[in-house]
């Protein structure tokens, strides 16, 4: 089998290999009455439902995702039956001639649902919302709308899967290979040490490859079982278009009771999430949203209300800022409506009411570590944003309509923002994230992670820590393939994980064999497992507790400009400062975050179906500044900020430019056309 | 149908189907892993390749179209001077691009510059944008452009390079 560590999965092939292809649904919701089929060729395999020798499903926590369609199709582009041969042009012809017939119903949709579609529910009551609501100087009522979004990179996604001695051996992109072993061990019904998982190189997955990679591993392990072949199962790109999971839809509704002087005393927040067809990773996604929801901004009183709604569309993933990125959009394009409404300037409102020490978030929550002082205004400073914000408020009170003024309509926007790092619900994991490490004889360490590193940042961030701790050359240090058959689980490399769980975890084996350095004979071997701290867990149910074990936080000024005749909004400078502990390797950490702008810009403009995806030469000058904490201390996740930060800053800015109140995203020239022209 | 054309420098005939793609002759006939198939739709610029000398996605050419044509892939360019350039200015620059759209890029940068030897930042990403993939950051690419731009105007080719 030719198997390349350094190779995509569409790169790989192995003696003998078949090509697998799907069937799916089509339609968007139905029941499948008949399936009628030519006579098969020899050559070809077909592999329906109940042929499946293990468990037909994929599971993730406490939930469950059926493999396939066997008679009710919950969302189009759900698998029915499965086909490998080795002509990928006679498959693709005979799946022209397999007739499907469906007795179709109405699909589910998320604006007005239905009891049936709810997933989960949270009810939360903190402090006393009623009596503050009764005695406010004034309620301040939002809703808040985000839509899905797209991952999209050139590498589709697949799985190749082989047979080598007595193993199932699967390589295929993924996030966490120990979850396709353990997925592929259940549909196959083989005991796990029997399946081992290669990673393939990926482009950097964006936290959208945590289960779906399981889900087209399981299907070409069940095409290789039944072949008694190898087989390569690797999806189009318009079939991965419409089938893999996306940031999920929210709708968020708020009232808010301020004082007399525009201080946020009580939030009424009513929250609905769209999770697809499954509710993977539901509850983390609802919790998320939920706490981010509640926002940065001190207040005594909440009543929060949430529900995860199922749909007739593909089940949503994490993707980058999971539930605290549509969290994070309504609480602070809210918080900007507010200071709006009350006639002060957001800098000064969200200074004034951003948490501080001591403060609880979401009126329980214990913040692992508060906001440094100066975060928003060093963002200020760095934007002008004073300046810039005061002028635009001017020439937008000059104006009747958009049209007046004869050049371009700007404004700017801020926001801020926290992310934590690894799951809230971790307690639900299957096992302990590990990592191990292991000081040779002659010098070299080795370090043995699943930890996933597309852009091989992670890798080099471990490599440079354990180098500091023991003083190793960089090019002594290895840091193995993660192959499930060689490594510890060590949990999803997704949720800012890989830096702050796996990296710590290498940081602490490390300094253990610093102890045990010289006691002990070489080679030194050392474990270390994540511990759950045991004081002030979560408490879901209250909304008490530690949520997660350190924030990192930052605040972003966008600056927008809208074409007066195209309407359409081009970002002219966005400023961002991040503080998140002692920042590992500054020029990557940079990259991190300029390319999660990007991607945070890209939700903010483009829908959902559109084809379009921004071309380089719109990306606009971005500034980033990290807050100095030193060289020593913890280390925060950065990936999911920009994806919390940027967007009610951009939707905040074009409100500012077209005199228009936004409260959704994306905001595209149809949108400022329609919400400009009404009255 | 057989199709003579010349890739890498050397005349190649294949055995293909009328309506087979440039870039499944060249991964699954000839074995070339450096053209990555993405999108089959001209848009995400991962099969980019030299036809001719002009940057083309090759997932939208159809075979007969490559009959007597000059093609250049990754692997091709790969021996050349100018491919060592840029993959150094890459290293200098800190730009890490996904390695899917490695190629595609590589071959994109060089046609810019062929064209525009000393680009604006605003040629640079205009120039660039047929490459769609989101994988590595702006500002690195651009550092690594001006850096294979500056070194190529500092050091004509074929004259021995140095500063004049």
């Amino acid at each position: 089998m030719a198997l390349q560590e350094d190779s995509f999965v569409g790169d790989l092939a192995a003696e003998g290999m078949l090509q697998g292809i799907v069937m799916r649904a089509t339609v968007d919701r139905g029941e499948i009455l008949s399936i009628s089929y030519p006579k098969v060729p020899r050559e070809i395999t077909l592999l329906f439902p109940e042929e499946v020798p293990g468990e037909p499903a994929v599971s993730l926590f406490s939930q469950r995702l059926p493999l396939f369609a066997e008679r009710a199709v919950a969302f189009r582009g759900e698998p029915i039956m499965l086909l490998c041969g080795p002509d990928e042009r006679r498959l693709a012809e005979l799946a022209e001639e397999i007739e499907i017939r469906y007795r179709t119903e109405s699909p589910l949709g998320f604006a007005q649902p239905l009891e049936t579609q709810i997933a989960e529910r949270r009810e939360v009551v903190i402090g006393a919302p009623d009596r503050a609501f009764d005695d406010a100087f004034q309620i301040v009522e939002g809703e808040y709308t985000t839509c899905a979004q797209e991952y999209r990179v050139s590498d589709p996604p697949g799985a190749l899967v082989a047979f080598e001695e007595e193993r199932v051996v699967v390589s295929c992109p993924t996030q966490w290979p120990f979850h396709v072993r353990n997925v592929v061990a259940a549909v196959l019904g083989l005991p796990r040490k029997r399946v081992e998982v290669r990673v393939t190189r990926m482009s950097p997955p964006r936290d959208s490859r945590i289960w779906f990679s399981s889900v087209v591993a399981a299907q070409c392990a069940l095409l290789a079982w039944k072949s008694r072949r190898p087989v390569r199962l690797l999806l189009g790109c318009e079939e991965a278009s419409a089938v893999q999971p996306r940031r999920a839809p929210s709708r968020i509704h708020y009232r808010t009771a301020l004082d007399r002087d525009g201080n946020p005393v009580a939030h009424d927040i009513d929250l609905s999430v769209d999770c697809g067809a499954a509710p993977m990773l539901g509850e983390e996604l609802l919790e998320r949203a939920l706490l981010a929801a509640a926002g940065p901004y001190q207040s005594t009183a909440y009543r929060l209300r949430a529900r995860l709604v199922t749909t007739s569309v593909p089940p949503m993933d994490a993707f980058q800022g999971l539930g605290l990125a549509q969290g994070f959009f309504a609480a602070e394009t809210h918080a900007s409506r507010i200071a709006e409404l009350t006639q002060t300037d957001p800098f000064t409102w969200k200074e004034r009411n951003l948490i501080r020490r001591n403060g609880l978030l979401a009126g329980g929550a214990i913040p692992a570590n508060y906001p440094p002082t100066g975060l928003l205004a060093r963002t200020v400073e760095l934007s002008d944003f004073a300046r810039k914000y005061a002028a635009y408020e001017m020439l937008k009170k000059r104006r009747e309509t958009i049209r007046d003024q004869g050049s371009a309509l700007r404004g700017i926007g801020l926001a801020v923002a926290y992310q934590g790092a690894g799951f809230m619900t971790r307690s639900d994991e299957p096992e302990p994230a590990a990592v191990v490490v292991r000081l040779e004889a002659n010098g070299s360490l080795y370090i043995l992670t699943s930890g996933v590193s597309p852009s091989g940042e992670a890798r080099a961030a471990w490599t440079e820590s354990a180098a500091r701790i023991l003083g190793i050359e960089p090019k002594r240090i290895f840091v193995s393939f993660p192959d499930t058959s060689l490594v510890p689980n060590s949990g999803p490399s997704a949720l800012s994980r890989n830096i702050t769980i796996i990296g710590e975890l290498v940081e602490r084996a490390c300094e253990t064999v610093v102890r045990k350095r010289f006691r002990a004979a070489l080679p030194i071997e050392v474990k270390k497992t994540l511990k759950l701290p045991r004081a002030n867990r979560w408490n879901p149910e209250e909304h008490t507790g530690l949520p997660f074990d350190r924030l990192s936080w930052a605040a972003a000024a966008v600056e927008t400009e809208v074409d007066p005749v195209t309407l359409e909004t081009e970002v002219r400078g966005i400023w961002t400062t991040v503080s998140c502990g002692r920042v590992m390797m500054e020029a990557a950490a940079r990259r991190v975050v300029e390319n999660g702008i990007v991607h945070a810009l890209w939700w903010c403009s483009s829908s959902h179906g559109s084809e379009r995806s921004p071309a380089l030469f719109e990306f606009p000058p971005i500034t980033i500044e990290f807050l100095s904490a030193g060289q020593k201390g913890w280390v925060g996740g950065i990936e999911e900020l920009a994806a919390c930060v940027i967007p009610s800053a951009y939707v905040s800015a074009v409100a500012q430019a077209t005199s228009r109140y936004f409260d959704t995203l994306p905001i595209t020239p149809e949108l400022i056309h329609r919400y400009t022209e009404e009255p | 149908m057989n199709v003579t054309f010349t890739l890498n420098g050397k005349s190649v005939t294949v055995n293909a189907e009328p309506d087979q793609r440039l870039v499944q002759i060249l991964r699954e006939e000839l074995q070339l892993a450096g053209t990555k198939a993405g999108c089959y739709r001209g848009e995400c610029g991962s099969c980019s390749v030299l036809l001719g000398g002009e940057l083309i996605p090759s997932c939208l050419v159809p075979a007969f179209a490559v009959r007597g044509a000059t093609v250049v892939t990754i692997e091709g360019f790969a021996r050349t001077r100018e491919y060592a350039e840029i993959i150094h200015a890459f290293e200098e620059a800190e730009y890490a691009p996904c390695g899917h759209c490695l190629g595609g890029r590589v071959l994109a940068i060089h046609a810019l510059l062929v064209r525009l030897p000393s680009p604006s930042e605003r040629e640079i990403l205009a120039g660039l944008s047929g490459i769609r993939c989101q994988c590595a950051d702006v500002s690195s690419l651009l550092r690594a452009v001006n850096l294979v731009a500056y070194s190529r105007t500092r050091k004509p080719h074929g004259r021995g390079g140095g500063r004049t």
